[in-house]
């Protein structure tokens, strides 16, 4: 189904529910927020190709939630996006979904939820599109590539999300399977407009569990992924008829002190193509990546960053020598490691101001993925340079 | 002024999490009254279910009721030192926290008050709320909760 159908289909569809009188004393909540900024790449498409100061990095979003009764409950957000290149511009449903409560004590809590679901699994997955709860304005590509954003944040199907608490410590897991719908656009971004046909998501079937022990300032985590995409071609297309399947296996940890906090990630990633791009091809390929990030908080108003993201698409040719060899392709387009420096100033408590820097060495995470862009990615070294202001509520 | 059941933050759990300086601090300073609506069964909690309550893990009161939690505003000394001494959290970790559930759909956030007043108020007025003061003034609708294994003054 095409995005913007399902979009308004679903938008009458929360709508509905919340102008339904279930109850009068129904308890309803509405949030939002309001994020335009500036970027600018240097000799990279990674936004925009004309190398200018753009304003495509908007984030509009509105969400509500409605509870039913004591034990269920409605939740959806519609979000409004540009990033250029990064990802279709334009309106998403990004979640909703109805929530039941299956039980809820003092050291165990399970809720299912059934409908258009977040993605729960990674540290930033269920906020990625949401300013102020992110780290930085571009978060790390090797985990959160911005050209896999639409079906990497949520699909439609069934999720349970949990919380336990014992001696050892506080855990949390999530369990879910469905699919994610994928547009044209999308489809364009991640293969190139040469690509007439449709892509479909069979399935993703997720898992994480995290835990905090003895409730102290450590966290770390698991996450796993295993999801299958059919491609049919489409007319005059410059692919075939194909399979791809996508495992992902993430380690997660991370501290909290006082005054600072370390975050990290880690990924392998298998991916396998089948046909595609003609009869019998095969591409099998493990990606190894991940990112290590410090936040120190210099005053209760500024909060500095650095982080390493470092990404290599195939660990049997970390440096793309052999992409480049098959496919004619430059061997940076095997890797992508990025150093970000950056700054947030909260302005006031629901205002915030965000810059950074990124320095970037290869060119693995811009999109098209499939057939890259190799004339306006020509350097292996470029530069990404961010402003962003945000308001919510 | 009735001084009740003040928190002190002396047990071994919070001075691991927390470090020497904030333990100086902690035994200096830490004085925090957990409050409660009168239609709350419970009389006492337990540090692990405080905490669940205030990441709103825990969601419902032992008899089913659904709990609905109130805050100060993040800047303020209690609620800094309600976080760190009591919960045993840094401010920012709730605060990362409650974004969660508020922008990804999980949940509501605690509700923000602006002071002992009107915490004592709004938990009278509120049936299943849960809070905090500096200095609680007693009112009608309102109880003191116990915090199971952190000792009171009185």
């Amino acid at each position: 189904m095409p995005m913007n159908k399902l979009f308004f289909r679903s938008a009458v569809l929360v709508a509905s529910l919340i102008a339904f009188p279930w109850n009068t004393s129904a308890d309803e909540n509405w949030h939002g927020f309001v994020a335009q900024g500036v970027i600018r790449t240097n000799d990279s498409s990674f936004v925009d190709s004309d190398q200018e100061i753009s304003p495509k990095l908007t984030e509009l979003g509105i969400n509500g939630s409605i509870d039913l009764t004591s034990s269920i409950r409605v939740a959806g957000q519609a979000v409004y996006l540009n990033g250029g290149n990064r990802y279709p511009e334009g309106e998403r449903l990004d979640y909703f979904f109805v929530d039941f409560d299956l039980f809820d004590k003092a050291s165990l809590n399970l809720n299912l939820h059934v409908g258009r679901y977040k993605n729960y699994h990674w540290l930033y997955s269920a906020t990625r599109d949401v300013p102020h709860t992110r780290p930085s304005i571009v978060l790390p590509q090797s985990v959160y590539f911005d050209g896999f954003r639409d079906i990497a944040v949520g699909s439609d199907g069934l999720a349970l999300v949990g919380s336990y608490s014992n001696n050892i410590g506080e855990w949390e897991f999530n369990w879910s399977y469905g699919n994610s719908p994928v547009g044209r656009d999308q489809t364009r971004t991640f293969f190139s407009d040469l690509s007439t046909g449709d892509i479909d998501q069979d399935f993703t079937h997720q898992l994480s569990a995290f835990l905090s022990p003895n409730a102290g300032p450590f966290q770390v985590g698991i996450s796993l992924i295993d999801s299958d995409f059919s491609y049919n071609a489409g007319e005059g297309d410059i692919l075939q008829d194909g399979v791809a399947t996508v495992q992902r296996f993430m380690l997660t940890a991370q501290y909290a002190a006082e005054n600072w906090d370390f975050t990290s990630e880690l990924l392998q990633e298998r991916v396998v193509f089948r046909d595609l791009i003609a009869p019998g091809f095969l591409r099998d390929s493990f990606g190894q990546g991940g990112y290590a990030q410090v936040r120190y908080f210099l005053s209760p108003k500024i909060t500095l960053l650095a982080r390493i993201d470092i990404l290599d698409l195939d660990k049997d040719d970390r440096n793309g020598a052999q992409l480049q060899a098959t496919t004619g392709v430059p061997d940076f387009f095997g890797f992508q490691d990025t150093g970000t420096l950056g700054v947030t100033w909260n302005i006031r408590h629901n205002l915030r101001l965000q810059a950074e820097f990124h320095r970037v060495k290869g060119a693995g995470r811009i999109t098209p993925v499939v057939f890259q862009d190799v004339i306006n990615n020509s350097e292996k070294y470029t530069n990404i340079t961010a402003l962003q202001m945000t308001f919510w509520f | 002024m009735y001084k009740g059941c003040r928190l002190k933050a002396r047990n071994i759990g919070i001075t691991l999490i927390l470090g020497l300086n904030l333990l100086l601090f902690s035994v200096e300073s830490v004085a925090a009254t957990l409050i409660a609506n009168v239609s709350v069964d419970d009389s006492s909690l337990s540090k692990k279910s405080l905490r669940r309550i205030f990441i709103m893990r825990q969601t419902k009161w032992s008899a089913g009721d659904p709990i609905k939690v109130f805050v100060m505003e993040q800047n303020t000394d209690i609620h800094q030192i309600f976080c760190k001494s009591v919960l045993g959290l840094f401010p920012y970790q709730l605060e990362r926290q409650w974004n969660k559930l508020v922008y990804s759909g999980l949940g509501e956030a605690p509700v923000v008050v602006g002071g002992d007043q009107e915490m004592i108020e709004m938990i009278a007025a509120t049936p299943g709320a849960v809070g905090y003061v500096k200095d609680y003034t007693p009112m009608e609708g309102v109880k003191v909760i116990t915090l199971e294994g952190v000792y009171a003054d009185e």
